[in-house]
């Protein structure tokens, strides 16, 4: 399900979504009109523009919160043309949940990969608000090397060990070291059993470093 | 009717009798010169008359004015006494004449001094100050009449021209008592002079004692007309100078009288005091060290020629200078405290601000505590207020001195209530340090303006920047990215085995790319308009065509700086927007031309009017972007209706 208030936008999405595989049950222009058919519908995932009628300012995300509160188990994946960084980690933070710039759209593989995890309750958030958390903990993430942040970047942005494998041509197994030696390095302990979990324990800990150095 | 008043006719009537009298004795004595010194007399006369006329109106129970009457009285007393005697002496006459009378009014010329010495010991409110006062008023009126009466009766001759005439109470030596009686009249004089003194001292009012530093000045009259009359009987060896200094006199005391009584604010008495006192000073110090250096210099040099006296003047004028500005600086101190703690204090200050240890700002608390007048203001003059203000911008009301620098006024220096004007000198001094005030404070708040001015600007900038992000993000990207998803879809409908008509699918994809990029070109207008490229004539001209109202176009710019026309261009192009969007109007002109003074830019439209430069309007930030550049935009309205924009754009030469 698409609310989206571009119709070119729109409609392009929804082709393309057609075309890979997923059947869209619904596009709707504002916020009101895919709240109901959200509601109606009860899709798997729901895309949604972040800024869109009747205020072109949030109502994307106030519309995610409502959605997350009344349909726990639909996945949301909020499009945007610009980076917030806050917005967007409180709302991953929450779960089923995603993140990403509209142009990401373009890149189908790593596009549908993040609407299959959100689906399915996991999460995902742009590359670029993840590299903007990499530089603020910059300080913190010292201990790592250049692969450990590699890994710890695309664990934040809520890829699986086994998308991790796929992503840096690594094995499983590879990646795995990798984690384990990444959450013992910033004493995050044991977490690898929840997917979900271990993305929230990354982010925040990124989040409370960056704010440690812009104080 | 208060006695005084009443008095005062009775004088009048007295003064008619005698001036009858006077034209009886000069008809008599048949001289061609006669009407002539009557008239004169009689105008001289009027000065007294009109001053105790005013008096009297001003406060009919106050017996100053009444004794002003009698000095006016006095001048025809005299002249009827003197040209009486004159006519019975002419041999022959048929006046009569009263041997009693001639006898007991020897002492007549005691007129000319008793009604000032009056006036002196009863002013300001017609009743003596104090008991020295009123023992002074019994001495003086009871001398005058001891001394007639004892004159009366004194051995040796009558006064000239009368000395043969017979003496019908005999000759007795008490009439040697009239010398004593004499000096207690003398003395009377003196203490009526010091009464004002006590009383200037008692004084706890500054106005009372303003008023009396007038009486001051009026007694200073006095020896000034005596020294006037010695110089004339030194000089003409008769006493037609004399009797000038007496009407001078009576000119003069009148005149100041009335001024102390009525307007005394309005002069600066302290400074006429100081003048007064210092020149008289001056001129005697002159002549005698003149005198007294001319001799010596002759008895030390043996010469009885003009070298001494050459000598004597040069050094005369040498030390005059300097002398004139001892005597200013110390007479000034004592007699006008105030003033010379003002001037002294700015002075102090001015030295200070020099220094760089003091604010030219500090002028009011400083004049305060110099003047002990701690409710003093000091207003200055700036543009656009029509009150003087205080350093923080308030209005400061009242009357005052005005503070002026080369002829205009910048400011005014109020007294607190109760206290005295400011002398004059005060606010000369004042000038210098009230100029630089002024123009400090018109600089912070020009800088106030231009940090405002600045602030709106860069907001105004952030708010274009946001203006035009949303129009790039929900436009032109908008756009690409659809068309990148739908070549993405066509990609994979190849790769998964289907077929895709190229033809439209290119088409479309082309004409996507077209819009985007005119999106893009008119996000990029926004920023400078690119119609600018061939000059402000050809966008005004672009601009009449794309308006919604009749616009006509007179443009008569030449070439300009690229600045100044895309600023002519907005104030162009946001006019004619408001008019056609508020104004109701009909048709708009647009003329633009250059001046001397810059490039005119004027919107004129037959709208409703009633357009404002405010804050968060166009208007205000076209106001700041024409300010930016050291214009001026105005906004009025036009009879009988519409509305002018105008601009003014310095364009350099």
């Amino acid at each position: 399900m698409i609310g989206e208030d571009s119709a070119l936008f729109r409609a392009g999405l929804r082709s393309l979504l057609t075309e890979v595989g997923h059947d869209v049950v619904a596009d709707t222009p504002d916020a009101p009109s895919t709240l109901a058919a959200v509601l109606e519908h009860r899709p798997d995932l729901a895309i949604l523009d972040i800024r869109m009628p009747p205020d072109h300012a949030d109502d994307g995300a106030r519309l995610a919160a409502h959605i997350r509160t009344e349909l726990p188990d639909t996945g949301v994946l909020l499009l945007s043309q610009h980076v917030e960084s806050r917005l967007s980690v409180d709302l991953v933070a929450a779960g089923h949940f995603g993140y990403l710039l509209k142009d990401r759209v373009l890149d189908v593989g790593d596009f549908t990969a993040a609407l299959e995890r959100v689906a399915t309750g996991g999460s995902a958030l742009d590359p670029e608000v993840v590299a903007r958390l990499m530089v603020g903990g910059s300080t913190a993430l010292t201990p790592l090397t250049t692969r450990e942040r590699e890994v710890l970047a695309l664990m934040a942005e809520g890829l699986t060990n086994s998308g991790i494998a796929a992503r840096l041509v690594l094995t499983d197994r590879t990646v795995e070291t990798h984690v384990s030696r990444i959450l013992h390095k910033l004493g995050l302990g044991e977490t690898t059993t929840n997917e979900h979990r271990r993305v929230l324990a990354v982010l925040r800990y990124l989040e409370s470093h960056r704010n440690l150095a812009n104080n | 009717m208060p006695w005084a008043r009443r008095t005062t006719f009775l004088l009048w009537g007295v003064s008619v009798a005698l001036l009858a009298l006077t034209v009886v004795a000069v008809r008599d004595l048949a001289e061609p010169a006669g009407t002539w010194i009557v008239g004169g007399t009689v105008l001289a006369s009027l000065v007294p008359f009109a001053a105790g006329w005013l008096a009297t109106r001003h406060d009919p129970a106050n017996w100053v004015g009444t004794w002003l009457t009698a000095a006016g009285t006095n001048i025809l007393l005299q002249m009827a006494h003197g040209n009486w005697a004159d006519a019975l002496a002419a041999a022959p006459s048929d006046l009569p004449g009263s041997a009693a009378l001639l006898n007991l009014t020897q002492g007549v010329w005691m007129g000319w001094f008793v009604p000032f010495a009056m006036v002196l010991l009863l002013f300001p409110d017609g009743r003596p100050a104090d008991r020295r006062a009123r023992r002074t008023v019994v001495a003086l009126l009871g001398s005058v009449v001891a001394f007639n009466a004892l004159l009366a009766v004194a051995p040796g001759p009558l006064m000239p021209p009368l000395e043969d005439w017979p003496r019908p109470f005999g000759v007795h030596w008490v009439g040697y008592g009239s010398i004593p009686a004499l000096l207690v009249f003398y003395g009377s004089l003196v203490m009526a002079a010091l009464a004002t003194r006590r009383r200037y001292r008692a004084a706890s009012d500054e106005v009372a004692r303003a008023r009396l530093r007038w009486m001051f000045l009026t007694c200073l009259t006095v020896p000034a007309t005596i020294l006037l009359c010695w110089t004339g009987y030194l000089l003409t060896g008769t006493p037609v100078v004399a009797l000038g200094g007496l009407i001078a006199m009576n000119f003069a005391i009148p005149a100041a009288t009335l001024v102390a009584m009525l307007r005394h604010e309005l002069y600066d008495v302290d400074r006429a005091v100081v003048a007064a006192t210092v020149y008289p000073l001056l001129a005697f110090g002159v002549v005698a060290a003149h005198a007294g250096l001319s001799a010596a210099l002759a008895l030390a040099l043996g010469a009885g020629s003009t070298v001494p006296a050459v000598l004597a003047t040069v050094v005369v004028v040498v030390l005059l200078l300097p002398a004139r500005a001892l005597l200013l600086r110390v007479l000034g101190a004592r007699l006008h405290p105030r003033r010379a703690r003002g001037v002294d204090a700015l002075r102090v200050l001015v030295g200070e601000v020099h220094a760089g240890t003091a604010q030219p700002e500090r002028l009011e608390p400083v004049l305060q505590e110099a003047l002990r007048d701690p409710g003093l203001r000091v207003g200055y003059r700036r543009p656009g207020r029509p009150m003087p203000v205080d350093v923080d911008g308030e209005p400061v009301p009242g009357d005052g001195v005005p503070i002026r620098l080369s002829g205009s006024d910048i400011g005014v220096i109020v007294p607190g209530p109760g206290h005295p004007r400011v002398p004059a000198d005060v606010a000369r001094e004042a000038a210098l340090l009230a100029e630089s005030v002024r123009l400090r404070g018109e600089l912070s708040q020009a800088l106030v303006e231009v940090d405002a001015s600045r602030e709106r600007l860069l907001r105004a900038g952030y708010e274009e920047r946001r203006r035009l992000e949303m129009d790039l993000h929900d436009g032109a990207q908008q756009r690409l990215v659809s068309l990148g998803m739908r070549l993405r879809v066509a990609q994979h409908q190849v790769a998964s085995g289907g077929s895709v008509a190229l033809d439209p699918l290119v088409d479309d994809a082309v004409e996507e790319l077209a819009l985007a990029v005119r999106e893009l070109r008119e996000i990029a207008h926004g920023l400078r308009p690119s119609c600018l490229d061939d000059g402000l004539g050809p966008a005004l001209e672009s601009l009449s065509r794309s308006s919604a109202l009749p616009l006509h176009v007179s443009y008569s710019g030449g070439d300009l700086p690229d600045h100044v026309s895309v600023t002519a261009y907005y104030v162009a192009s946001e006019g004619v927007t408001n008019a056609v969007k508020h104004s109701g109007a009909r048709s708009v002109a647009l003329d633009v031309r250059r001046t001397d003074d810059g490039l005119h830019v004027a919107v004129h439209d037959d709208g409703a009017g009633g357009a404002r430069i405010a804050g968060g309007t166009g208007l205000a930030m076209l106001h700041d972007r024409v300010r930016a550049l050291g214009g001026r935009l105005s906004v009025t309205d036009r009879q009988p209706a519409g509305t002018s924009l105008v601009a003014v754009i310095p364009c350099g030469s």
